[in-house]
């Protein structure tokens, strides 16, 4: 057996490793689903992922921006296409995020492209309009 | 999960067999022998197929048939080597044990168990992993599998859109490129791949650390540094998140202990290859990894002279010569959060405020890696002032392996230092999850500097007196 002082230096490390581990196993039970709405994205973005070209850049229509997790999750949801926000390039199609019903048509038509479906939850399918 | 792990079985049994060829392991006991060169495996394996995968992207090869066909090759001729060069003696004894190594065995068993329940939880709620997982790892590794039109945008200085901090074209691909080809080995990018990933290396991990300490300071120490690990829960906590922080500090733990192989074994050049490999892949996985590289080589140059370290750099040299390729040739962007011009980056660097306010998050990180009453580096302290430290001459003799780790950690003040990002965001994002890389490696410096000669244990095999058959035809050798 060994000496009582490394003994009782086990037992406390032992119990309070386990213990930082029920603790560790606690918190993250408390953990919030989907914090970034990642999972909710690739759903959003399936129905168009399965109707878009798997290879090509796609241009980006969003009444959010493009410097937040709006766009973040849109390009991981539809990757490995690249999104392009339109005027900076104007790919053949373009995917249309928005947070809110709006006029889509026309919010399009200002960016060169028109409507080709809107699959719902603020996803829209664009073309670019021949001039 | 399932499938997820089965993927990634041809890349362990590729690494398995490269640490099996190139590493002299104890003999004995067996389990630690396997354990150590499974959980080896597991890192290097993915490496290597990283590093095979990548460089088939490039040549407009990474097919699925091209995959199967290079990991079918390098398994199959990886085992047939290993098995010639299998270990048929050893100087070993048979374990000692005693009855209280039931008690941190029963208590290891329950903080696995705690942290596999943790780590189901996080996958669970974050299936996709964490903001750097989805915006920067697995958004990668989506564009590599993506094949020969597609892998490019992995290298898009416009992928993360206009945030700022989120485009990160020169990022290294160790972590999505290994995904990538299981992925494309799978036919989807099923979220579940990289998750598997992440556990295996969070769990060889804590295998390596475990089974290293037991190796040089016997099992009780070994199960006691794998309770510290798994009591951390900065470390814990990103287990399951599929950043490329625990596969950092994965092959900067397993760097440190090829060369603690390599120093007590006489230096052998095959052992020192096989450091310098996890080195590099260290530095394939994270730009963090380039400092502690160069590091290592300077340690084993130090401590064993040219001749050791100039084989260190030989293993280093095929990976360090993609990542060159890869940061020359196909990355065209800089990193925007680096200065400009000289006089910017002193500027920042000569702002006294900015050396405190960094060293302020150091401490509050190391604070947040655990629980006032359970935080490891109380329990550390406790070891310490029950067990004892190890006697001076020994602790000397192990100075040299601190070189890259605090490197390491003096390289990431200096970028905390020139940063052009708001400093306050900037460390509040990522000082916890540097912590995260060096943790482990930290960990298994302290258990060298801890006297086991008290503990309850088994006998260890004398480092250095292992005699192992040497094919007739190999020309990796120890001396």
């Amino acid at each position: 057996m060994p000496p009582i002082r490394v003994f009782a230096g086990l037992i406390i490390v032992a119990v309070a490793a386990v213990l930082a581990s029920v603790n560790s196993f606690q918190l993250s039970s408390q953990l919030q689903p989907d914090p970034w709405s990642v999972e909710a994205a690739v759903q959003r973005f399936a129905g168009a992922s399965a109707q878009l070209p798997p290879h090509e850049a796609l241009g980006y229509i969003s009444d959010l921006g493009v410097n937040g997790p709006a766009f973040l999750t849109a390009q991981y949801a539809l990757a490995p296409r690249l999104l392009v926000p339109v005027g900076r390039q104007d790919p053949e199609q373009a995917i249309g995020n928005f947070s809110k019903p709006s006029d889509y048509a026309g919010i399009g038509a200002k960016a060169g492209y028109g409507v080709v479906a809107d699959l719902g939850s603020g996803v829209v399918l664009y073309r670019k309009m021949k001039r | 999960m399932i499938a997820g792990l089965l993927l990634f079985l041809p890349a362990v049994v590729i690494g398995w067999s490269a640490v099996r060829i190139f590493c002299v392991l104890p003999g004995r006991p067996v389990w630690l022998r396997a354990l150590l060169e499974i959980s080896l495996g597991v890192g290097v394996g993915p490496g290597i197929v990283s590093v095979a995968f990548f460089a088939l992207l490039w040549a407009g090869e990474a097919g699925r048939a091209a995959m199967v066909c290079v990991e079918g090759v390098l398994a199959a001729g990886g085992v047939w080597l290993a098995m010639r060069r299998r270990v048929v003696n050893s100087e070993a004894t048979a374990a000692a044990h005693s009855p209280w190594i039931w008690l941190l065995r029963a208590a290891a068993v329950l903080a696995l168990l705690f942290f596999a329940l943790d780590v189901s939880n996080s996958m669970e709620a974050n299936p996709h992993g964490g903001w750097d997982a989805f915006t920067i790892w697995n958004l990668k590794a989506k564009f590599l599998a993506g094949g020969s039109v597609d892998w490019r945008n992995a290298m898009s200085p416009v992928a993360g859109g206009t945030l700022f901090g989120a485009n990160h074209p020169g990022y290294p691909l160790l972590l999505p490129a290994a995904v990538a080809s299981a992925w494309s080995m799978q036919g989807e990018t099923a979220s579940a791949t990289p998750a598997a990933l992440s556990l295996l290396f969070a769990l060889a991990t804590a295998a390596i650390l475990c089974g290293a300490i037991a190796w040089l300071q016997g099992e009780a120490a070994g199960l006691l540094a794998l309770l510290l690990l798994l009591a951390s829960e900065g470390f814990v906590s990103q287990a399951g998140l599929q950043n490329a922080d625990v596969p950092l500090g994965f092959y900067l733990l397993a760097s440190l202990l090829l060369l603690v192989v390599a120093n007590e074994s006489g230096w052998p050049r095959d052992t020192l290859l096989l450091a310098g490999l996890c080195a590099s892949f260290a530095a394939w996985t994270k730009n963090e990894g380039v400092p502690f590289a160069i590091l290592a080589v300077a340690a084993v140059a130090w401590k064993g002279g040219r001749k050791a370290a100039g084989w260190t750099a030989l293993g280093a040299l095929p990976v360090a010569a993609v990542i060159a390729a890869f940061k020359f040739l196909l990355v065209h962007d800089v990193e925007g959060m680096f200065p400009r011009t000289f006089g910017e980056a002193i500027a920042k660097a000569t702002d006294l405020s900015r050396w405190i306010k960094i060293a302020e998050s150091f401490v509050q990180s190391i604070w947040q890696m655990g629980e006032p009453l359970t935080h490891p580096v109380l329990l550390a302290a406790i070891l310490a002032a029950a067990l004892g430290l190890a006697p001076r001459n020994r602790m000397r003799q192990h100075v040299w392996l601190i070189v890259p780790v605090i490197g390491l950690l003096a390289a990431d003040f200096a970028a905390y230092l020139i940063t052009m990002a708001d400093l306050t965001w900037q460390l509040s994002t990522s000082n916890v999850r540097l912590l995260v890389q060096v943790w482990p490696a930290l960990l298994f410096l302290a258990f060298l500097i801890l006297s086991p000669a008290v503990l309850p244990d088994i006998q260890r095999p004398a480092p250095g007196k292992i005699k192992r058959k040497h094919s007739r035809d190999s020309v990796l050798h120890s001396k």
